[in-house]
């Protein structure tokens, strides 16, 4: 287990989840599972307001972390690591 | 005529508490000159500033890098909030992310749906409660700023005491 820093984003979840989390999470996981482990840890909304499945992203030092790799081999222990919904959201009149 | 306050906005008194922003011309100038520089398609930014009790001093911008933008929209991923906070934070440890704006080139100054559902998400008024929302029109050269009463309700647009 490593021990990791994790901030949400996303102030719009709901209060307890917004802000800086200490949390332990598997090295020997993939980002997409470590993803997942700290989506269920946060008790994070899986749908977003049009009840489709929303999608979450981590980042280290501003790069986006996806895919198979191991969380351990990609970031420090300890990292300071950001997570956001991934909704791309169009601001205008037309979107 | 372009408008530059010298702030500070409201008051406005709402359901919780009066809130007065303020903006120094110097950076709305900065704003406009990127504004202008986007067209003809939008753009839009992170406002990074000082909140205090009952008001809050806007003294930065961090510009958000759009997926894709047109003159009536610009598509704003998770990955570019993510780089602006990194980046933001790093330049300027001291301050906070106070609101955000972003252009409506000869659109007019409102905020779409859209625009409220960024809102909300980035700034939710229960965590944000003094978050503000800006809207520049670089064809028609006219402003305006927004902020969130309560959960789900719609935005209110905030009026102007004072310009330089």
């Amino acid at each position: 287990m490593g021990h990791y820093v994790v901030e949400v984003l996303d102030r719009g979840l709901k209060q307890r989840a917004q802000g800086r989390h200490e949390l332990e999470l598997e090295d020997n996981a993939t980002v997409d599972e470590t993803l997942g482990g700290i989506v269920e840890a946060l008790e994070l909304p899986q749908l977003d307001s049009r009840g489709e499945a929303r999608r979450y992203i981590l980042a280290y030092q501003g790069n986006v972390l996806t895919g198979e790799d191991v969380l351990a081999d990609v970031v420090p222990n300890g990292a300071h690591l950001m997570l956001s919904s991934d909704a791309s959201v169009a601001a205008g009149r037309s979107a | 005529m372009q408008q530059a306050p010298e702030a500070p906005l409201p008051p406005v008194r709402l359901q919780h508490e009066t809130l007065r922003v303020s903006m120094h011309t110097s950076l709305l100038d900065r704003l406009w000159h990127r504004a202008r520089e986007a067209l003809p398609a939008e753009c839009a930014g992170v406002l990074l500033g000082r909140p205090g009790e009952g008001d809050v001093e806007v003294v930065e911008h961090w510009p958000l890098e759009a997926g894709s933008a047109s003159h009536v929209h610009a598509v704003l991923p998770a990955e570019s909030w993510i780089r602006a906070a990194w980046d933001s934070r790093q330049m300027h440890p001291d301050l906070e992310w106070v609101g955000w704006y972003h252009t409506h080139p000869g659109h007019g100054i409102f905020l779409s749906e859209t625009d409220r559902e960024l809102h909300l998400t980035k700034f939710h008024p229960v965590a944000c409660p003094r978050a503000t929302a800006w809207v520049l029109d670089p064809v028609n050269e006219t402003w305006g700023v927004f902020r969130a009463l309560n959960e789900g309700e719609a935005l209110v647009r905030m009026t102007r005491l004072m310009e330089a």
